[in-house]
């Protein structure tokens, strides 16, 4: 493979690190206390709010349920009120987080919701604020849950951002699509894909690496019994 | 130190009260017990007195304080002074031993130089100084007890909760959680409210029982005269199951009705119940010594409940009628207790 190809190649990469990067940090950013709040304003919680449980679970679910190629085209005038253009690599970062975070909202939702009502409980009996209650026993005990879940986000934000390429997105995606698809080059094609699938890979291992380094009640496995 | 005065919780619908009208005071440095089947409304009462469940009438104090007049702050903080550990120890996953001690203090609010000082005290007392940078799911159940009754007394309090502490526990991890219970109680002072549906909990360690029924309290006291005259039928029961052993089936199979009036041929089946200052006179011998009386031992099992002694035995009387009789007038004044279940029909075995 020539050196201009091996340098596109690099410079696709490096854009579709940068969306995702981006997109996912503020989709976390974003979507886990939107979780958090999820999950308190439940009926028997610490914080029980019906109607604002409710208008966020519809919001969450109207994002969730609108393909992302239609989203991001929707929301162009946002895309432009935010970074000034609806094209570019920048530009693709908007409706990449605005797919990404409910999308985290759901999965940080559904760890928090696996923390045994008992801790909540016990932590209520000692005198705990809802708010230490977030913070000293939701979140640490669904530290796993959550890294997990925002892995399964960046690997969807990869496949995402390959649509974004196709309307101007930059990255690996555009890159496939121009030279792969639109000027038959089989040979892009095929590396594009390779590198995508080491990243999804790397990207994958290095999620449950974390997640398995958090998750305390796997211990035993590791550590020994004295 | 706690009394809870006409508490009342219904859930959902209003149709099928939990708990009715029930009151109940527990002194200070005590261990009051409250037994119950499942379904009996225990767990929702304990969990009254912190306000984990929030009654639909009635009023509870601990130490002086209406903790059913608090909410918000207020409540937060006198939830301080009310430990409570759990059938599940509920301690967090996430954090070492160590941690889950300091918890109670970092939500108080305490430096990290006190919470040094006084975590390690704690651990020492329930004997996991080793352990303190283990995480939970490397402890056993009975560690992890010990772990939430070190958590629940970090914030000092005046009361410690206990709901189903030991139901989870086989009975020897049980007992050694028990006799955890019992040294923190006597060292501290510290007044025990402890639910459970074993009886064998009760008698290890409790000074007062309450029997629960559907929602309502049946009968209490001191443990050893409810162990001893239960008088509620749901005591009774209970009671049954680990001091009045059922008898041996070939005995029901065998056992006529007393109609107070022996019949030749047959042998009258005696239960003697030893309790109370001669419960530790050697009646047996006595009987045979002085009546021409022969007893067969057919069951026998003497207890100890706070400490005095508490024995059941049915034998099988082999005599003249007037033997008997006056065997029996004997034992009674001795104010020992004695029942006629039943009479059999004398065989080789019995008289040989």
């Amino acid at each position: 493979m020539s050196s201009a190809m091996t340098a596109l190649l690099l410079d696709g990469l490096l854009e579709t690190l940068f969306m995702v990067g981006v997109a996912g940090l503020l989709a976390t950013l974003g979507g886990v206390p939107i979780g958090v709040v999820l999950v308190i304003t439940g009926r028997g919680h610490v914080l029980p709010h019906p109607s604002v449980n409710r208008l966020l679970g519809l919001l969450v679910n109207g994002f969730r349920s609108t393909p992302f190629i239609i989203l991001m085209i929707a929301i162009i005038p946002f895309t432009r009120l935010i970074v000034g253009t609806s094209i570019g690599t920048l530009a693709a970062i908007v409706p990449l987080t605005v797919a990404a975070l409910p999308f985290v909202a759901r999965l940080a939702e559904s760890s928090l919701r696996e923390v045994d009502h008992g801790l909540i409980e016990a932590a209520q009996a000692m005198g705990a604020s809802p708010a230490q209650i977030v913070f000293k026993v939701l979140l640490p005990e669904s530290w796993p849950g959550i890294v997990a879940g925002v892995t399964i986000t960046l690997v969807n934000l990869v496949g995402y951002s390959a649509m974004a390429g196709a309307v101007g997105g930059g990255g690996l995606g555009d890159l496939g699509i121009r030279y792969g698809y639109q000027r038959f080059q089989l040979g892009v094609m095929i590396a594009v894909v390779l590198v995508l699938i080491v990243l999804v890979q790397s990207m994958q291992s290095v999620g449950d690496w974390l997640a398995g380094r958090l998750n305390k009640r796997l211990i035993r496995v590791r550590g020994e019994q004295q | 130190m706690i009394e809870i005065e006409g508490l009342q919780k219904s859930f959902g619908g209003t149709d099928q009260p939990v708990l009715r009208d029930l009151s109940l005071t527990v002194d200070r440095g005590e261990i009051f017990g409250i037994i119950g089947r499942s379904g009996a409304g225990k767990s929702t009462l304990v969990r009254c007195v912190n306000l984990l469940e929030r009654p639909n009438a009635g009023r509870v104090f601990v130490d002086g304080a209406e903790i059913t007049a608090l909410s918000g702050v207020e409540l937060r903080s006198a939830r301080r002074r009310i430990g409570m550990i759990f059938q599940h120890f509920n301690l967090l996953s996430s954090r070492t031993v160590w941690g889950n001690v300091a918890l109670p203090l970092e939500l108080a609010g305490a430096s990290r130089a006190q919470i040094a000082r006084e975590v390690a005290p704690l651990l020492d007392l329930v004997g996991l100084k080793d352990k303190s940078s283990a995480y939970p799911s490397q402890l056993s159940g009975g560690q992890k007890q010990r772990v939430a009754i070190a958590r629940a007394l970090a914030s000092k309090p005046a009361v410690l909760l206990c709901d189903e502490a030991t139901s989870a526990l086989d009975p020897e991890t049980s007992q050694s959680i028990l006799a955890l219970l019992k040294s923190i109680n006597r060292q501290f002072a510290l007044t025990i409210l402890l639910i459970t549906h074993e009886m064998p909990v009760i008698k290890a360690i409790c000074d007062r029982v309450a029997v629960l029924d559907h929602g309502e309290l049946v009968e209490q006291g001191p443990v050893f005269d409810i162990f001893t005259a239960p008088k509620a039928a749901a005591t009774r029961s209970l009671v049954r199951d680990l001091v009045d052993r059922a008898l041996p089936e070939w005995l029901i199979q065998r056992l006529q009705p007393w109609t107070g009036t022996a019949v030749p041929g047959t042998n009258r089946i005696l239960r003697l119940t030893f309790t109370g200052p001669n419960a530790n006179t050697p009646v047996i011998a006595q009987l045979v010594r002085r009546f021409d009386v022969l007893l067969n031992i057919l069951q026998a099992n003497v207890d100890y409940i706070q400490g005095l002694p508490f024995g059941i035995i049915v034998v099988e009387a082999i005599g003249t009628p007037a033997a008997i009789d006056s065997a029996i007038e004997f034992v009674l004044s001795r104010q020992l207790h004695v029942e006629v279940l039943g009479h059999v029909v004398g065989d080789d075995r019995a008289v040989a």
